[in-house]
């Protein structure tokens, strides 16, 4: 009988040994060209030495996830970033631990991009009201990309020629994988802060290949759908996790 | 500074959904089904098991087609490029948007577009609920945003009573998409002289008629190759040969592969005296142009389909071809909505 009363004691005692708490994530996202805060309707100067002016640049960013050497924390669901509107900061409770890299979705899962837009009211990154929904077939404008560019990098003046890649299809839909420069430490009751640069700069090129205005200026759907399978993989290789 | 929660992604959903306006919020008033008229031989069309086909959801769905408050500016409806008396199809070859914008193809025809498996001439939506989001939103046509324009419907009538017995809600835009595309499933096309021929009045076309259908399924035009069925459209997509080179990619634009440029749905030949002008451009204004063109077998097109090639018809012969296509024409008003 104490043998049977000790054990209901020990049981009711117990706790399986527990991971650290979960602790709070500000995860900030900052759009840069060459490391200068980046703002739309600006003279830049690309990979090509063109003039460039971003009118509009406006992404999707899902399924995000922190990653640990056991673990995944996932962060977000969906939200439609607006890289020329300055910072953008996330608050997310996350399981404690050490965490080395994001995974990040550019775009929209096939799911939700197939998805009835008219269901989701306004102020959900999916409204139609974002005026990010293609008319013309199912889903959505993953990237919107526009701007104005001038091959003459002494030009001056106005800018006329018209850039605009709206990336978008489910084939355009990437993952980015982001190692952290420094592990990401989560523990209870401390919040940790960290930035997801977005360097504009790059989203005209990555290895070997470089998207020149000149050329590669338009795509809204249709079969020069390369164009925008080219900027989704540079824009994979612009983010960096500090 | 924004402020988000983590969430699993099913649970996440899960919030979605419920955040959502469902036809379950609100209990629908007393509806009544309405009581669609299916043309003698045709298929019952195929319906949103979700959304019954309530005489209300109709009814508000043709008031809804009707109304300029969907579009920028109140400046257009659906109904000002689908024309009742042109089989709800548009008397110009390229439909006039807000602001005299110029769209791009020209506007079909409605008639049996309930039976349609994907929607415009590439087939690029899946659903009819999807398609009437796309007018609404295009630039080019009534620019403007659904969400908008419920905001400023609802509380008008008939909108804020019909809204609330089909849908059991206020007018949105779950509620637009549903009762517009339910009006367009009652549009069906069907009682021509033709399908009373097909029933067995041997007098119901006349004699010029009667030889201009063995042209139309004959081995010289051969149009049922590609014009068959109960709507005459074999529902494929074909490229006519119209163009050397297509300004529009038509269905290649959706699958991406360049096999399928140029290519365009089979349309209905369904009351095609009331639909000019013709092709997916609207740039043939007559039928007589129509068929010039498949006499001429097309430009050779690398994507033109084989069906598309020359042949001779005997003036007797073509005039009794367009005698025929002009007993495709229904006799009786196809929208069958009071």
């Amino acid at each position: 009988m104490s043998v049977l009363a000790a054990a209901i004691l020990f049981s009711g005692c117990y706790k399986p040994p527990a991971g650290p708490g979960p602790g709070q994530l500000e995860l900030t996202i900052i759009a840069d060209w060459e490391g200068q805060p980046f703002a739309t309707n600006t003279e830049y100067h690309n990979v090509n030495d063109y003039r460039v002016f971003v009118d509009q640049l406006r992404a999707y960013l899902s399924e995000m996830r922190l990653v640990s050497a056991t673990d995944t924390a996932e962060l977000l669901d969906i939200d439609l970033v607006d890289l020329g509107g300055g910072p953008v900061t996330y608050s997310f409770t996350v399981p404690g631990g050490t965490y080395t890299h994001l995974l990040t979705g550019i775009g929209i899962p096939e799911d939700l991009n197939n998805s009835d837009p008219a269901q989701y009211p306004q102020g959900h990154p999916l409204s139609l009201s974002n005026g990010t929904y293609w008319t013309w077939t199912t889903g959505y404008r993953f990237i919107i990309f526009d701007g104005r560019y001038d091959t003459d990098p002494n030009g001056t003046g106005n800018v006329l020629p018209t850039f605009s890649i709206h990336a978008g299809l489910d084939t355009c839909y990437t993952f980015a994988e982001v190692q952290s420069l420094l592990p990401i430490t989560i523990m209870e009751g401390v919040t940790h802060q960290a930035t997801l640069r977005v360097h504009v700069d790059r989203f005209f090129h990555s290895g070997t290949d470089t998207l020149d205005l000149a050329i590669d200026n338009q795509f809204h759907g249709g079969s020069n759908v390369d164009v925008a399978l080219r900027l989704m993989e540079h824009v994979k290789h612009a983010l960096e996790l500090e | 500074m924004r402020r988000s929660v983590r969430l699993g992604f099913g649970a996440a959903l899960l919030v979605l959904a419920a955040g959502c306006q469902r036809d379950t919020d609100g209990v629908p008033g007393p509806t009544s089904p309405f009581p669609l008229q299916v043309p003698p031989g045709h298929p019952v069309p195929p319906m949103n098991e979700e959304v019954p086909l309530t005489t209300e959801s109709v009814q508000l769905g043709k008031a809804l087609f009707f109304e300029p408050g969907l579009s920028r500016g109140g400046e257009v409806s659906c109904g000002s490029c689908h024309f009742p008396a042109r089989a709800f199809s548009d008397t110009v070859a390229i439909s006039l948007g807000v602001q005299g914008r110029p769209g791009l193809r020209n506007s079909p025809t409605l008639a049996n577009v309930a039976h349609h498996p994907a929607f415009f001439k590439d087939g690029g939506v899946p659903t009819l609920e999807m398609q009437v989001l796309a007018p609404i939103h295009d630039p080019v046509e009534m620019d403007f945003d659904i969400h908008e324009a419920a905001l400023l419907l609802k509380d008008e009538e008939p909108y804020r009573s019909l809204s609330r017995k089909a849908f059991g809600r206020d007018l949105d835009a779950g509620v637009i998409t549903r009762a517009i595309a339910n009006y367009e499933r009652t549009l069906l096309s069907g009682w021509s002289r033709y399908d009373r021929f097909l029933q067995g009045d041997v007098h119901a076309l006349s004699q010029a008629e009667q030889r201009g259908l063995q042209v139309f399924n004959g081995p010289e035009a051969n149009c049922s190759a590609c014009h068959n069925g109960f709507d005459l459209s074999d529902r494929s997509y074909r490229n006519i040969g119209l163009y050397a080179v297509y300004e529009d990619e038509g269905r290649g634009r959706i699958t991406l592969d360049p096999a399928d440029d140029g290519k365009f749905m089979v349309p209905t030949l369904r009351n095609i005296a009331l639909t000019a002008p013709y092709m997916h451009d609207g740039s043939m204004t007559t039928l007589d142009e129509v068929i010039d063109h498949f006499m001429s077998g097309g430009v050779g097109h690398p994507n033109q389909s084989p069906a598309v090639r020359p042949f001779t018809l005997s003036s007797q012969e073509r005039s009794d071809l367009l005698e025929f296509l002009g007993s495709l024409t229904d006799e009786r008003p196809i929208d069958q909505v009071p």
